[in-house]
């Protein structure tokens, strides 16, 4: 499971900083296959478009 | 200068990237697709240009590239360049990344992306750079494929190597030459020139 946060990793949490998150920030987590499936599609969008252009 | 017409610009590149060919007017019109009686016709042309000359042997006359001639070898030169710009939207994208390469003096794209286009399972690439070049040249290409859809198979060789491999026959090699030269047309033209004197 790929997990982004908004802080660094090395950065340990505080009271401070967890309170802060869940009150005005947002974790996101996704699944590897679903991610990896985006990654794909956004390339293929950019292939199309860039086709478009060049045509 | 005149135009040059696309059978014109064919007939000097099949010329140019078949060394190990002898090609005479029915050879040329085959590859090219026209009559012989056109073929003739443009090898008439290119040779009052003084681009090619002939040897006849027997009855039939066999064509090769004048590399000596300086005004050959910039007319070569720019028809890889034309040759760049005209082909399938497609294979200009690939070419358009391929440009942005800073630590490669040369480049050629061969392989099935040239004919079957987006279909080609890979994109061939001939990259020439020396040994000290070759881990920044990785990034590139990583840096390439990382928002392309198909993987990038380099072959890496210096300068020498191609030569070498040329001049060798290696038939991979040969047929690699036959490819859309992106950049470093000097460096290629220099490569294959020996096999015409």
């Amino acid at each position: 499971m790929s997990q982004a946060k908004l802080e660094p990793k090395d950065e340990e949490d505080t009271t401070v900083r967890i309170r802060e998150r869940y009150q005005y920030g947002t974790d996101v987590k996704i699944n590897d296959t679903t991610y990896k499936k985006l990654v794909e599609l956004a390339k293929e969008v950019l292939e199309k478009t860039r086709y478009i252009i060049e045509k | 200068m005149k135009d040059i017409t696309n059978n014109e610009m064919m007939f000097v590149l099949k010329v140019f990237k078949s060394p190990e060919i002898q090609h005479n007017a029915n050879s040329l019109a085959k590859l090219i697709g026209i009559s012989r009686m056109g073929a003739l016709k443009i090898a008439g042309k290119l040779e009052k240009d003084r681009i090619i000359s002939h040897k006849t042997i027997g009855k039939t006359k066999f064509y090769r590239l004048n590399m000596e001639n300086d005004y050959a070898r910039q007319y070569v030169k720019f028809l890889l360049k034309r040759e760049a710009e005209q082909v399938n939207p497609y294979v200009r994208i690939w070419i358009e990344d391929i440009r942005s390469i800073k630590n490669a003096d040369a480049a050629v794209l061969f392989g099935s992306v040239l004919t079957k286009h987006k279909e080609a399972r890979d994109v061939d690439l001939i990259l020439i750079a020396d040994n000290k070049r070759i881990r920044k040249l990785e990034r590139e290409i990583g840096a390439i494929e990382g928002i392309a859809t198909k993987r990038i198979h380099a072959v890496y060789m210096a300068k020498g190597d191609l030569e070498d491999n040329i001049k060798k026959g290696n038939e991979a090699m040969t047929d690699a030459i036959k490819g859309i030269v992106v950049f470093g047309e000097d460096i290629i033209i220099k490569a294959i020139m020996e096999l015409h004197k």
